[in-house]
């Protein structure tokens, strides 16, 4: 694999002093490309990046490179995006917290400052129990969650005014509960989060169901639900709020590619173009599949249009929640 | 045996053993980099792995992260430039070794210990895996504010001078730990509206700055030209290290025990296991005096110790699908891509496979034996170079290591920043080892002990009610009083005998 | 730089616990809770200014040799304190202009000019600045993955 890749370093360095004279006017890409992570090395979004910047690459032609511009609950990284050069050399993976950090008064930055390529995945929210719990389905957990005091009930799996916090703020306020109905423990992630609930720290984690699949696996958490309008493909036996509590909340987190605002029109079609094949490829359905992320596809205008939407949902329970400044 | 067989066939097969020996080198050369963690090394392969069969592409990670970890000790005997948190607990220590002719020694040990470390560590992977699971899954917040606290209290014993310069160091460390908005409140603090601020100190930039940029500040205004440093004593890489092995057999068993208990919890690692092993070395130890000044003795114990969580990190992992830290969770990605679920029927639906990966760990932490030897032969001439060529060339090197780490310029600002204050601390010596501890474990103070509190009510006697809590908590409290008990109960004697 | 006395380090401990308490004091607990943003910032300050009164009493018996702050051996010798700041003004000026010029000639006339500060030859220095810095060129940004800043009229080099 050295080797390999010492091979790759002459090859590259041999066709690149050939290719001087020509490169003025050669078409894009000519050169390598950045792929900004916001998050950090071996979460979700993280492997998701990598496994698309190795299938650009192959669609490309010239080396896609992952980098992770992590902290600030992802504000570094999404503000990396956007002030780059809108040249088409950096991109990046642009998650659903841009929808949230302007209305909790964390920065400028919205949607608005970035021009979106595609939208390559989206993970329901789901309502997960330990198998310890004495709930089994969610009505009773929520007839209990309505019928004890307040703050009874203990949830985790992201930090504090994180996506799960609201998803499970939203899940509340649909039934007319106080949005703090449940106490949320701020965790560093979803991991975390199902490993204290395993242990008894807590009785809830609202996160999607892929975050807590080895544990459901391996019979110790219980899928409750799902906060998606149909089914799960991978977890059949999760009800949707809907047809289990009817509830009408969904919530599921995406993740799109995007560029900082103002790329030309040419590199946004090759691009588009480039991302829709890696997409359609298998490897990176398998991949996908069997990590348990949701497969979603949406082309640019209709990312855009997702992301817009859910800027206002999002700001309207946030809002509502308190969470917003 | 037939699973055996089945087994050692997927891993002694040409096509594996060789990806095993080119991650090996690959790892080596990330690890030695510092800057550049086993994580980076891990998240770098996983696109490769993706086009290989689940064996090698579990092989590639297991060796190239065993490797890394080694490595990082390299610059850090070499260089005082630890490559990773867990080799920062003894640094003074190996360095100081090289500086007097003994860096062959300092390496060597580093580098036997990982690998006896790494070994035991795959046995109880092997063997104890599953039963330990299940009491890694009993750990919540209390047990881990508990276990925290004790950490801390081994600042008192990795402060090398008088204990109140050694204090200041360790609440400086807390301190910058509170930087920016990784905290359970996720509000930003002591930010100023920075953006770089707000995503918190980097770690390793920090680190860089507070070891590697003082030390060359230190060199530079020497006002007594630094000794060449005497030609090693030709004892070799290994031989000292039979010796080693024969003098402090307790603390090598002690180390590995601490190290893999403490990797297999997932809140705990192997970064903090170094530093407990260290501290554990120094308090039992009979010549406690001689630590940070190039004494192996806390190197064969803390080493060991990091190298058997980083195995002890697999069995949560493995068993339910339970990442210890950011190299196990990249892993368990891949283990389902490659459609071995991780899970307590692992070992029931895929032994080979689980047992392959077993003997791959065996077979990275034996080949690591040669490949450290040359890597420590190779990286010796750099010890010949004079300063005043040296010292530049590690500055370059500190600035892109401080750069790679999250790709940005602010990392190279926090350095510099750093690196002055390391080097205006080590000229009033205040101790730059309790301000790392305070910095790896103030946030896990801060987390552990609010969620607890959040959970409680408010109610503190909760840190009390869980059996294991209960028992860690009791334990600490009395490490911290029992001293002072002793002290009062010796002056009373005394006053007595004096009337 | 200075040398501090147990007293002088026991002011500044002091001092920056009623800073830390000072600038913590706005950041409110969590929701329902006693406890949040300002708990462990709190914690710490106390911690300083408990620390700081512990060393200054404790100091106070040896007060005139405690009092006076000592300046380091290397301050009065100009060589070595210009030795010092080049070091210091090379990682300036990487900060600076890395990203305007890229990284093969910041590295390289940033080593040259501290391989010539702290004398090393003429020749040495050039083939030692030459060769650093291909090598961390070509480990990190070719192997490694690493983006160093590239520069517009070096780019045939990869």
């Amino acid at each position: 694999m050295l080797r390999r890749t010492l091979l790759c370093t002459a090859l590259a360095f041999a066709s690149a002093a050939v290719a001087v004279p020509a490169m003025a006017q050669s078409a894009y890409p000519d050169r390598p490309i950045q792929l900004i992570v916001p998050w950090g090395a071996g979460g979700g979004t993280d492997a998701v990046a990598r496994i698309l910047g190795t299938l650009l690459q192959q669609e490309l032609g010239v080396p896609v490179n992952v980098v992770n511009r992590t902290g600030g609950s992802g504000v570094v990284g999404h503000s990396a995006i956007a002030t780059a050069k809108p040249d088409g050399y950096t991109i990046g993976v642009v998650t659903i917290e841009i929808d949230m950090m302007h209305w909790q008064g964390l920065t400028a930055l919205t949607y608005k400052d970035f021009d979106f390529l595609a939208m390559v995945n989206a993970d329901p929210g789901g309502v997960m129990v330990s198998v310890d719990s004495p709930y089994k389905t969610l009505p009773d957990l929520l007839a209990a969650i309505k019928e004890k005091p307040s703050g009874t009930f203990k949830a985790s799996g992201t930090g504090q005014g994180g996506i799960w916090h609201l998803g499970l703020a939203g899940w509340m306020l649909s039934h007319g509960l106080k949005p703090d109905q449940v106490t949320w423990v701020p965790s560093q992630g979803a991991a975390p989060g199902i490993t204290d609930m395993v242990a008894g720290g807590v009785d809830i984690v609202p996160t999607s169901l892929a975050e807590g699949r080895s544990m459901i696996d391996a019979k110790r958490v219980i899928a409750l639900g799902s906060m998606s309008p149909e089914r799960q493909e991978l977890f059949p036996d999760a009800p949707t709020l809907k047809e289990s509590v009817q509830s009408d909340w969904t919530l599921a987190v995406w993740r799109t590619i995007a560029a900082p605002k103002g790329l030309p029109e040419d590199v946004a079609t090759k691009l588009g173009v480039a991302l829709e094949k890696a997409y359609n490829s298998p490897e990176y359905k398998k991949f996908m599949t069997e990590r348990g992320f949701g497969m979603r596809w949406a082309d640019g205008k209709e990312a855009t249009r997702i992301v817009s939407e859910d800027d206002a949902t999002l700001g309207k329970i946030m809002k509502e929640a308190g969470f917003a400044k | 045996m037939l699973i055996f067989e089945q087994a050692a066939a997927l891993v002694f097969d040409p096509y594996v053993l060789g990806v095993i020996l080119a991650s090996a080198i690959f790892g080596m050369l990330v690890g030695a980099i510092p800057g550049l963690t086993a994580t980076m090394a891990t998240a770098l392969l996983v696109p490769m792995t993706f086009f290989m069969d689940p064996v090698p592409a579990i092989a590639a990670i297991v060796t190239a992260t065993a490797m890394a970890i080694f490595a990082g000790d390299i610059p850090a005997a070499l260089l005082r430039m630890p490559g990773t948190p867990s080799s920062a607990a003894y640094v003074d220590d190996a360095y100081k070794m090289t500086q007097s002719g003994r860096g062959d020694e300092a390496l060597g040990a580093a580098l036997v210990f990982s690998a006896i470390g790494g070994l035991f560590g795959s046995i109880v992977l092997m063997t104890l895996a599953p039963a330990l699971a299940e009491v890694a899954l009993r750990f919540s917040s209390e047990e881990y504010f508990w276990l925290v606290l004790l950490g801390l209290s081994c600042a008192v014993f990795v402060t090398p001078s008088s204990p109140t310069r050694g204090l200041i160091s360790l609440l400086f460390g807390l301190f910058v730990a509170t930087i920016g908005m990784e905290n359970p409140s996720g509000e930003p603090r002591f930010s100023f509206g920075n953006l770089e601020l707000m995503a918190g100190i980097q770690f390793i930039p920090a680190m860089i700055g507070l070891f590697a940029i003082s030390e060359i500040l230190r060199t530079v205004t020497a006002t007594i030209p630094r000794q060449k440093i005497p030609r090693s004593d030709g004892h070799g890489i290994f031989k000292t290290q039979w010796k080693n092995l024969k003098k402090y057999p307790v603390q090598t068993v002690r180390g590995n025990i601490t190290g893999t208990a403490l990797g297999i919890l997932p809140g705990a690692g192997a970064d903090i296991a170094a530093w407990i092993s260290y501290a554990i070395s120094k308090r039992f130890s009979k010549t406690p005096e001689k630590f940070g000044t190039g004494h192996v003795e806390g190197l064969v114990e803390a080493g060991a110790s990091n190298n058997s969580a980083v195995s002890g990190a697999w069995i949560p992992a493995l068993v339910f699908g339970i990442p210890g830290d950011s190299i196990t969770a990249i892993v368990i990605g891949v283990l389902y891509i490659k459609g071995i679920n991780p899970g307590p029927t692992i070992f029931i639906n895929d032994p080979q496979t689980v047992y392959a990966i077993f003997m791959v760990f065996i077979l990275a932490n034996l080949i690591m034996l040669p490949l450290g030897w040359l890597a420590i032969r190779g990286a010796r001439p750099m010890l010949s170079i004079p300063p005043s060529t040296l010292m530049p060339m590690i500055l370059i090197f500190c600035i892109v290591g401080a750069f790679a780490i999250a790709n940005s310029t602010a990392g190279i600002v926090m350095m510099l920043i750093f690196g002055i204050i390391g080097f205006f601390m080590e000229e009033n010596d205040i101790p730059i080892a309790p301000a790392i501890l305070g910095m790896v474990l103030g946030p896990m103070l801060e987390q552990n002990f609010i969620t607890s509190m959040i959970k409680a009510d408010g109610d503190i006697f909760r840190f009390f009610e869980r059996p294991i809590a209960g028992g860690l908590g009791v334990f600490t409290i009395l490490i911290w009083t029992l001293p002072l008990v002793m002290l009062l109960l010796r002056r009373r004697k005394q006053a007595r005998l004096a009337t | 730089m200075i040398k501090l006395s147990e007293l002088h380090l026991g002011i500044l401990a002091a001092l920056g616990g009623i800073v830390l308490l000072f600038a913590s004091a706005n950041f409110a607990p969590l929701p329902g809770q006693a406890y949040g943003a300002g708990t462990m910032p709190r914690l710490i300050g106390w911690c300083a200014i408990l620390l700081g009164c512990f060393m200054v009493a404790t100091s106070l018996k040896h007060l005139p040799e405690m009092a006076k702050p000592h300046l380091a051996d290397w301050v009065r010798k100009p060589r070595l304190a210009f030795a010092a700041l080049a070091c210091l003004a090379v990682i300036v000026f990487y900060i600076l202009f890395a990203e305007t010029l890229g990284f093969l000639p910041t590295s390289f006339l940033g080593l040259l000019a501290l391989m010539l500060v702290l004398r090393t030859k003429w020749p040495t220095a050039i083939l030692a600045s030459l060769a650093t810095t291909l090598a961390v060129y070509y480990a990190f940004s070719r192997l490694l993955m690493v983006p160093l800043p590239r520069t517009e009229f070096l780019s045939f080099l990869g």
